[in-house]
Formats: C-alpha cells, sequence, structure tokens
C-alpha cells in the first residue's frame, strides 16, 4: 500500500471550494456592512472607508467579468439590442436614483439641477464603460468556449 | 429488484478483495471519498469513476448504473 499521508482528491477539493464560496460571499457582506457603519453610523469622513468601498466594488466588478469570461455562457451577439439597451437603462436608472437618494436623503444635501445633471453624466458614462466591458468579456469568453468546443 | 448503484460498487470491490483504503490508494482518493461513494453520499465525477472501473476491472455500466448487473 502507497505510504501517501495527505491526499486532497476531488471531493475535497469540492468541499474546499464551496467553503471558500461562502466564505468570499460572507467577507464580501461584512465588508459592506462595515462601510455603511463607518459612513452613516459613525459618520466617519470618506477617506476613512474609501479603501473598503474600494475593496467591495473590485471585486464586484472583478467577479461579474470573470464569471462572463470563463462560463462563457453569454453571448452578446445573440442578444437582441433592445434587450441590451433595456439592460443598460435600467443600470442607469439605478444607479443615478441611488446616486441622488444617498446624496439628498442619506447625507442631506440640497444637490442643483446641475448637479443632478452631472451625476446623471457621470453615472451614464460609467455604466457604459462597464457594460462595453462585460458585454467584451461576455463576448470573448463565448468565443474561447466555442473554440474549445471545436 | 433494482440495487442502488452504490452496492454494485461496494459488491465489486469485495469481490476483488480489496478493502475501502486498498480501493482508495488505487484511484488516489481518500478512504472517506470511497466509503462516501459506496454510501450513495457523493457524486463522484466522470473520471474519477472511470479510474474506480478500470481498477476492478468493471465497465462504468455494471458499477454505476441503477440496472447494471454485477459480472
Amino acid at each position: 500500500m502507497s505510504k501517501r499521508y495527505f491526499i486532497f482528491d476531488e471531493r475535497e477539493v469540492t468541499t474546499f471550494l464551496k467553503l471558500c464560496t461562502i466564505l468570499y460571499i460572507i467577507t464580501l457582506f461584512s465588508l459592506m456592512i462595515m462601510q455603511l457603519y463607518r459612513q452613516f453610523v459613525l459618520e466617519q469622513p470618506q477617506r476613512e472607508w474609501n479603501d473598503i468601498a474600494m475593496v467591495i466594488t473590485v471585486n464586484v466588478l472583478v467577479i461579474l467579468g470573470s464569471v462572463l469570461y470563463l462560463t462563457g455562457s453569454v453571448n452578446p451577439k445573440k442578444i437582441k439590442l433592445r434587450y441590451i439597451l433595456a439592460g443598460y437603462g435600467g443600470f442607469v436608472l439605478i444607479g443615478f436614483l441611488f446616486t441622488i437618494f444617498k446624496y439628498t436623503v442619506l447625507l442631506g444635501e440640497d444637490l442643483t439641477l446641475k448637479q443632478v445633471a452631472d451625476y446623471f453624466w457621470t453615472v451614464l458614462v460609467i455604466s457604459g464603460i462597464l457594460v462595453l466591458v462585460w458585454g467584451l468579456l461576455a463576448y470573448l469568453g463565448s468565443r474561447r468556449i466555442e473554440k474549445q468546443i471545436e | 429488484m433494482k440495487k442502488p448503484a452504490r452496492m454494485n460498487l461496494k459488491l465489486a470491490r469485495i469481490e476483488k478483495n480489496l478493502t475501502q483504503h486498498e480501493l482508495a490508494d488505487k484511484v488516489a482518493v481518500t478512504r472517506q471519498t470511497i466509503g462516501l461513494i459506496e454510501k450513495g453520499n457523493y457524486n463522484p465525477t466522470l473520471n474519477l469513476c472511470i479510474k474506480i472501473a478500470k481498477a476492478l476491472d468493471r465497465t462504468l455500466d455494471s458499477l454505476f448504473w441503477e440496472d447494471g448487473k454485477n459480472e
């Protein structure tokens, strides 16, 4: 009988990965709670919680992009343009409403019409870039998988 | 009566005079993994199924299909 004292077989790898996923989600939500607590309960200035917000943002953006690229199951070429535009519109609307809600209700600022317009354009451009990058990743991912199948 | 697929594996292993530990060593997994497959509490990947079938000189059907006959 072989003398292997340490075997990391497929069942253990699967269990380990499941555990990592659960802990990752818990960590991400804990960071979100931490950031919101610092921002709205402790009312700390932005520089004191900006790093946490950055970590959360980068994580969410990277994970979505990675899922689209690595699974390759979404091919943007096969999605009708009006659905893509509807998704983009929804994304902009949610982002815009959240921004306005944050500044007016949560931070209690009075926004001028120019500021509202500026926030709208910022959300529109950032969402546009994100949709383009995710679309490109989804396209590249689906092309990669199709090449593997051929 | 249909025999659960997991029973086929256990019988094939016993017929081959192998313990769970010995079979586990042959296919490079832990004894616990073999035990769980036999209990029906873990679904092995196709790669592991093939390794087990080769180690026991059986076909995949005979080990992992409910209607598979024991050879």
